[in-house]
């Protein structure tokens, strides 16, 4: 039987790849969200990172840091925080859209990995003498998450202006596609763990903002 | 058919309401610390729940709201429960002592002996058990599993790996549905204790609902005496294949209620964090508001018509599927409405928001559900059995 893991480094050395696209002149880049919460890995924090504040595109200094408890992202070595009460420092000359752009391109690189694990657990489950794989109910389920890859993908490589839509469409798509999978989708070391460990990240980073 | 609750039950349902706010906290502390759930045995949630459960029969006390009483075994009664106080908390409910789908596999195919060696254990102590239905391979496909009963000594022994059992792992007694012969006549489904050489159980590491603790159960030859087949002295044919059906039709409507009571949490919460909306906001909401109370007369209806003795296959498949869906897009509408740190400066909703997903999957995937429905308008529209 296929184990249905995901890598559990993979998404978070991407994570922090996607902060270091934001300024890649100084070292250990760390993005800060709305309500001072930011996503990174354990590692990163422990280097003592570079905070860059996603509203104002200015470095952040001092601040208290105080961790926020998430069981499922830190199986994918991915940690959360708060800086609490930091000093605006010096515009940091970030490019944040491209933060967006790599977050997306995390997300969309972890439902490709889950459409390949489905593939291959489908094709070991059997239904009625047959692999489920060959019920048109679940390849139409499939389909449908490579067309929504491929279609961010060309999104992503056309150097197109990605708005919160491209991230919604992919919490509904990876959610559909985990479906096909089960009760193994409910696991924190399977792929519903990643793509939730996604749908967080992606929740403080990409989603749209209310007028409130 | 009517769903206006009759008198009695209109008291229950505002019961409900009042109790469940209780369930809340202890919801967020299962979420920590899944074994916590022995500190809140006493709430009246959850001797609710559990009375629900149980035969009138074998009830050592009924619960009762004002002059009414409330014996277990109605299906419309059991939606309005689970409905209201999943309100306060589901994982709650479903991480607490009692019958759960097992009580209903035992009614539905237990001699009478059977059914008092079940039953009467839940008047003496806080009693946990299992439905183990599901393997990894062939999900809850009843005719396909693989689990084994082989012919032993004294009796049977019970061979093969359950997966995604709720409770399976803290439980004392529980189903299991096993093959002792091949097609669907060889399905039965026995009555086993635990711990017991041959049994391993463990929990599984999963996203939500963590009071519930979720496991993979070993059976290893484990001893099974001939009396604990369930319905033993039936025919092949009324007893594991059909019970397995009969247990899902009863429970999927209180999974349904369960559903629909959390949808009706988020969005209430929703609405109490985010005092301004603007009307295309507020128009989101009410139109979910909507579908939730569309799909409660649904469920209602399908209650009334399993408490009748005329089930309705499609119509349950229709609620569950529906309902599970409902809370689902609660959860990611109040994220959306609460912007970029719902996730984070809101606990209860993180926790619902990752709850939610099991429900998909529980009695029942929501793939297998659409076929049903299909197959349900193909009848009506006279193009099918």
């Amino acid at each position: 039987m296929t184990t249905l893991e995901i890598p559990t480094t993979t998404y978070a050395a991407r994570l922090d790849a996607a902060h270091d696209s934001v300024a890649p002149d100084t070292p250990g880049v760390v993005v800060v969200g709305p309500g001072g919460f930011a996503y990174t890995t354990p590692r990163r924090l422990a280097e003592g990172p570079s905070w860059v504040s996603a509203a104002t595109g200015r470095r952040l200094h001092g601040g208290d840091v105080r961790p926020v408890r998430n069981r499922v992202a830190a199986r994918y070595g991915v940690a959360c925080v708060q800086l609490v009460d930091p000093t605006p420092g010096d515009p940091a000359r970030a490019r944040h859209g491209l933060l967006r752009h790599h977050l997306l391109r995390a997300h969309t690189k972890v439902l490709a990995s889950t459409v390949e694990l489905a593939v291959a657990d489908l094709g070991e489950r059997t239904s009625a003498g047959g692999p489920l794989l060959g019920r048109q109910l679940v390849q139409a389920g499939l389909a449908d998450a490579m067309l929504l890859v491929e279609e961010t993908e060309g999104l992503l490589d056309g150097g197109h202006d990605v708005q919160p839509a491209v991230f919604t469409r992919l919490v509904r798509g990876g959610r559909a596609l985990l479906r096909l999978l089960g009760g193994a989708s409910f696991l924190i070391d399977g792929p519903g763990g990643a793509v939730l460990t996604a749908e967080q990240v992606g929740t403080l980073y990409l989603a749209a903002h209310h007028d409130h | 058919m009517t769903t206006e609750l009759p008198d009695h039950l209109r008291a229950l349902d505002a019961h409900c309401v009042e109790i469940a706010r209780e369930l809340r906290e202890p919801g967020m502390v299962l979420d920590e610390d899944p074994d916590a759930i022995t500190r809140y045995l006493d709430l009246p949630a959850v001797r609710l729940q559990e009375a629900m459960l149980i035969p009138p029969r074998f009830a050592g006390e009924t619960y009762r709201v004002g002059p009414h009483a409330f014996p277990g075994g109605s299906c419309l009664s059991r939606v309005v429960v689970m409905d209201r106080l999943a309100h306060g908390d589901p994982g709650v409910l479903l991480a607490a002592p009692g019958p759960s789908l097992a009580g209903a596999a035992v009614q539905a195919l237990g001699s009478e002996r059977q059914q008092s060696r079940f039953f009467e254990r839940f008047t003496k102590e806080p009693t946990w058990t299992f439905f183990a239905l599901t393997e990894h391979g062939k999900g809850s496909a009843a005719a396909e599993l693989e689990t084994r009963l082989v012919p032993a000594e004294h009796g049977y022994t019970l061979h093969g790996t359950k997966k995604y059992i709720g409770t399976g792992a803290r439980a004392q007694t529980g189903v299991v549905f096993c093959r002792r012969a091949p097609g669907p006549l060889g399905i039965e489904a026995v009555l086993v204790d635990t711990p017991a050489p041959g049994f391993h159980g463990e929990l599984l590491p999963i996203l939500g609902l963590r009071g519930v603790r979720i496991s993979e159960l070993v059976f290893d030859g484990l001893a099974v005496d001939p009396d604990m087949v369930l319905g033993f002295d039936r025919r092949p044919s009324r007893r594991g294949f059909l019970g397995a059906r009969q247990t899902l039709a009863t429970y999927r409507p209180s999974l349904a209620a369960m559903s629909l009571g959390v949808a009706d949490a988020v969005l209430d919460y929703a609405r109490a964090a985010r005092t301004t909306l603007s009307t295309v906001d507020e128009q989101r909401l009410g139109d979910l508001a909507g579908r939730v109370a569309v799909a409660r007369r649904r469920v209602r209806e399908v209650a009334v018509a399993l408490d009748a003795g005329r089930p309705d296959r499609h119509g349950t498949s229709a609620v569950k599927l529906t309902a599970t869906r409902l809370a689902e897009e609660a959860t990611l509408l109040a994220v959306d409405l609460l912007g970029p740190t719902a996730l984070l400066e809101h606990p209860w909703l993180n926790k619902t928001y990752r709850d939610v997903r099991a429900f998909e999957f529980m009695e029942g995937a929501g793939d297998v559900h659409r076929l049903t429905v299909f197959q349900g308008g193909l009848r009506d529209a006279g193009g099918g059995t």
